[in-house]
């Protein structure tokens, strides 16, 4: 793994990548330290409502006079912690289905791919929807918890199709007859396969899951009020930004370096662990 | 006379992963108008390489030296751009690949890529581009060519694969034809009945060619010369007849060895220990020193140079080294 | 192929079915009467909130209202809605017209953009212009669809003023303009949320297009096509294109889901009446059975469109048809 980490540290692409990583991730977990202002406090609502961008408010205020940038930074917690742990859990549950449906024989396989096929049939906007709009109150256990397992799908198959490949070489059919336990074979043989591929798309899928918590809640299924998220504040600034465009401009310019940085990574990433492309 | 194609110091090299690799190394031959000259080795020798570089078929990578020299009826390949490489490609010196499989193009029919070579180098309508295809299809010994012009790879066997890769290359009358393995890929009595059309189609188009295997036994009815390439470098070349009779050089003697004979009860098939190196760390002196059974103590530092044995027969070897006192190291 | 689709078909109807109970169930997880709203509002006298839901089986055990409500759907009625006074089917079938218009627009700026962009990209692998373009595609790979409409809309719609940013026409002159007119107005409508969805789009089309091409070029038969003097404009238009397009065939199912979660996005931003608003005003209304039903109204289309696209590629791929 190491000469993979050195080369692919090496490109100036990765470099930015984690640069920008760090840098967002520092802000958000400083926030409470580092922020100018408390994110939720309405500053002044007669003299502060909209300030265009100043030395005191560098990304300038919304119409309740609350600091765009304090908000930012802290919606950076939630994307960013939402979007991690979400992750996390989706490569977890899609490491165990496709085991499961791998190792478990005909019926288990049929009846769980099935059940992805279904799944993935749906829409995945319109699916979490479907699952988050009548929660009243939306917390982020809830949220990662719902994100997380409507994404696993993807990794699902791509254990399966290792496992079912390893299944089919001769060493393996040999070393069960010998009585070897699957546990310790599939720890040998297929984790070591499928890890490249899947700490690729876990990356890529990071920037990919921001994107979707971002997007709903922009519709209003997000983080309940009064928590600063990204999404929100771009519904929000949607009846004033004709009089104010950094309303809408930092939020959404938030989400895109973030996402752009963890798309670079992965890219990078995926370079780095296929040396064809 | 002067030679159909003269190659001299073919030098190929190109960086890889694993680092700088030396492919083919001051590589000198020559192909007479309707002679066939194979070139013998395993994988891993540069034959491959060799052959594409002639129609500069390597990827962007490979680096072909400025000091090589491949004169072809007079002109300089390595010379040529654009417009002029296209003219030479496929009408005077044709291609056959290792694998008809995937050197066909799947998505088009067989007949369409044959008569698009047609196309690309003589002005000819599309009724006659086709009759020629189906003749050609006929003349390589396709059954019911006319029907099968309209097929896609995938319906035919891969021998019929072959057949039809030979077809294209022979649409435009080349004067040279460069067959690259062109039976590897193929069952064995397959491999002979294209052997035997190879050799049937030079005599009636009197074209030259270009034969690369790794299987003595397929140069042995064919060709009337033979190079033997180990490490990117020719170690022997002779008459094929010569090069049987007499090999000098170990490597050959090794091949020879490996083919099987139906006169001799050999209890088991002697292969030649050990692997090829990799091109990006040839063993210093001779590169086949650490694999041959006869080497001297000068092989592990000494380059051999090529030793003339006969006007045309060639070593690589220290073995071949005649002059006083060469055997005392 | 009679068969295949025939099978395709029964399965795509299996899959409608566990979508519709998945999505009951997973609406009756979330706490709370999803109808309360409407039973419960303080203007509601209990004697006719209790005769609501007698009528429309919501005292019923939830078993029985899964088994009605599935039973219902096999003749096609997906349920009542209280929001809209009327079928839930009626009020799906209004706004998929629209969602459809806006999803086929997106789609085909995104090919027409993306795939030329990626084949470039692949065909020229480690160029300038390669690299520039993959940044280029990475960006928009990256933007929120949603923000990138809203962006678009105070550039080119508030800012220049040149073109409509919400509805599906003029509310109030388009009836009156002759059809040429009419037309216009329609497209002038749709020209922005096209655009915003087809440039997002196009992103993931140049990047899967990109690897696909770059596959096909290091394809044997290239070296082939090279080999017999062909030109280079024919390698790649002939040889290349035509191999690398295969996968793109395929993408077209893959991303139709993509796109259709997009359109909800920048429905809500350009108040396009499809089904993507319908969703979200109907979460506003607690008006479950359109949610239901939205889901599996574009399930269906999931599937049908991933149906469409293996048609597509069987007739298109040689290799589908027996050997001779």
């Amino acid at each position: 793994m190491s000469p993979v980490v050195v080369r692919i540290l090496r490109t100036t692409r990765a470099q930015i990548a984690f640069g920008a990583i760090a840098v967002l991730t520092g802000g958000a977990v400083l926030a409470p330290l580092i922020a100018p202002y408390d994110p939720i406090a309405q500053l002044d609502l007669e003299n502060l409502r909209l300030a265009a961008p100043s030395m005191r408010h560098w990304l300038g205020t919304d119409d309740l006079s609350r600091d765009l940038l304090s908000r930012i930074m802290y919606g950076a917690r939630i994307s960013l912690a939402v979007a991690a742990l979400s992750v996390t859990l989706s490569v977890v549950c899609g490491t165990a289905v496709g085991l499961a449906a791998g190792l478990g024989g005909k019926t288990v396989d049929a009846l769980l791919m099935r059940l992805v096929d279904t799944a993935l049939s749906v829409p995945r906007l319109i699916l979490l929807i479907v699952v988050l709009a009548f929660w009243s109150q939306i917390s982020i256990p809830l949220l990662v918890v719902v994100l997380g397992l409507t994404s696993w799908f993807d990794t699902s198959r791509l254990v399966r199709a290792e496992v079912l490949s390893l299944r089919e070489r001769a060493f393996y059919q040999a070393a069960v007859a010998a009585g070897a336990p699957t546990a310790r074979m599939v720890r040998l043989h297929v984790l070591p396969n499928v890890a490249g591929p899947i700490i690729v798309a876990a990356t890529l899928g990071i920037g990919q899951m921001i994107l979707v918590e971002a997007g709903l809640s922009f519709l209003g299924i997000g983080i309940a009020r009064p928590t600063p998220s990204w999404g929100r504040m771009i519904a929000e600034s949607q009846e004033v930004m004709v009089n104010a465009w950094w309303t809408a401009a930092f939020p959404g310019c938030a989400i895109l370096v973030t996402v752009l940085a963890f798309s670079l990574l992965g890219d990078s990433l995926r370079d780095a662990l296929d040396p064809r492309a | 006379m002067t030679p159909l194609l003269d190659v001299r110091d073919l030098t190929v090299e190109f960086d890889t992963a694993d680092g700088h690799a030396l492919a083919v190394d001051r590589v000198s031959f020559h192909i007479a108008a309707g002679e066939t000259l194979g070139i013998v080795g395993e994988s891993g020798c540069g034959k491959t390489v060799t052959a594409l570089s002639i129609l500069r078929l390597l990827d962007d990578e490979a680096v072909t030296s400025p000091s090589s020299a491949i004169v072809f009826d007079g002109t300089d390949i390595r010379r040529l751009d654009g417009e002029a490489l296209r003219a030479v490609r496929g009408a005077k010196i044709a291609m056959v690949f290792q694998e008809p499989g995937t050197s066909l193009n799947p998505v088009l029919t067989i007949g369409s890529q044959i008569t698009e070579a047609l196309h690309a180098h003589r002005t000819i309508d599309t009724g006659a581009a086709r009759a020629r295809a189906i003749a050609l299809l006929d003349l390589v010994g396709i059954p019911d060519a006319a029907s099968r012009f309209t097929a896609y790879p995938h319906q035919l066997s891969g021998g019929m694969q072959q057949r039809v890769m030979i077809a294209m290359a022979l649409s435009c009358e080349p004067q040279l034809l460069i067959a690259d393995e062109p039976t590897t890929a193929l069952d064995v009595t397959i491999q002979a009945q294209i052997l035997e059309l190879l050799q049937a189609l030079k005599g009636r188009l009197g074209m030259a060619m270009l034969l690369i295997t790794h299987d003595l036994g397929v140069v042995a009815g064919s060709a009337d010369r033979v190079a033997v390439m180990y490490g990117g470098q020719i170690v022997e070349q002779a008459a094929t007849r010569e090069l049987f009779r007499n090999p000098q050089h170990p490597y050959t003697r090794a091949l020879l060895d490996a083919i099987p004979r139906l006169d001799v009860v050999t209890p088991r098939l002697p292969a030649i220990a050990g692997a090829v190196p990799p091109a990006t760390a040839w063993p210093a002196g001779c590169r086949f020193h650490p694999r041959c059974s006869q080497v001297l103590d000068r092989c592990s530092t000494d380059v051999p140079p090529t030793f003339v044995l006969a006007p045309s027969h060639f070593s690589r070897c220290w073995l071949a080294d005649t002059s006083p006192g060469s055997r005392d190291g | 192929m009679a068969r295949f689709v025939a099978i395709r078909l029964a399965q795509a109807i299996a899959i409608v079915f566990l979508v519709a109970s998945l999505t009951f169930i997973l609406i009756h997880i979330a706490p709370g009467d999803p109808t309360r709203s409407l039973t419960e509002a303080p203007s509601v006298p209990p004697d006719v909130r209790a005769q609501l839901r007698t009528n429309f089986g919501l005292d019923r055990p939830l078993l029985e209202q899964y088994a009605r409500y599935i039973g219902n759907l096999a003749t096609g009625d997906l349920g009542y809605s209280f929001a809209e006074h009327r079928g839930v089917g009626a009020a799906i079938l209004e706004r998929v017209p629209n969602t459809l218009l806006l999803t086929v627009a997106g789609v085909l700026i995104a090919f027409g953009l993306g795939v030329p962009i990626g084949a470039l990209q692949g065909w020229r692998a480690g160029s300038k212009t390669d690299h520039t373009l993959t940044v280029t595609s990475l960006f928009f790979y990256s933007l929120p669809v949603f923000w990138l409409g809203i962006m678009l809309q105070l550039g080119l719609g508030l800012g220049i003023g040149i073109l409509p940013v919400s509805g599906a026409i003029d509310p109030v002159t388009h009836d009156s303009l002759p059809w040429i007119g009419r037309v216009w107005d329609r497209l002038a409508h749709l020209l922005l949320p096209a655009i915003t969805l087809g440039l997002v789009g196009a992103a993931a089309f140049a990047r899967f297009q990109r690897s696909a091409t770059l596959d096909a070029v290091l394809q044997d038969f290239v070296r082939t096509a090279r080999g017999k003097g062909l030109a280079e404009r024919v390698i790649l238009f002939r040889h290349t294109l035509r191999a690398a397009l295969l996968p793109t065939i395929t993408l077209f199912g893959l991303t139709f889901p993509i796109l259709l979660s997009g359109a909800v996005l920048v429905e809500t931003v350009f108040s396009w009446p499809g089904m993507g608003r319908l969703i979200v005003d109907s979460i506003a209304s607690r008006d479950y059975y359109v949610v239901i039903g939205t889901a599996i109204v574009s399930a269906s289309m999931v599937v049908l469109g991933n149906l469409l696209a293996d048609v597509l590629y069987w007739v298109a791929d040689p290799r589908t048809r027996p050997s001779a």
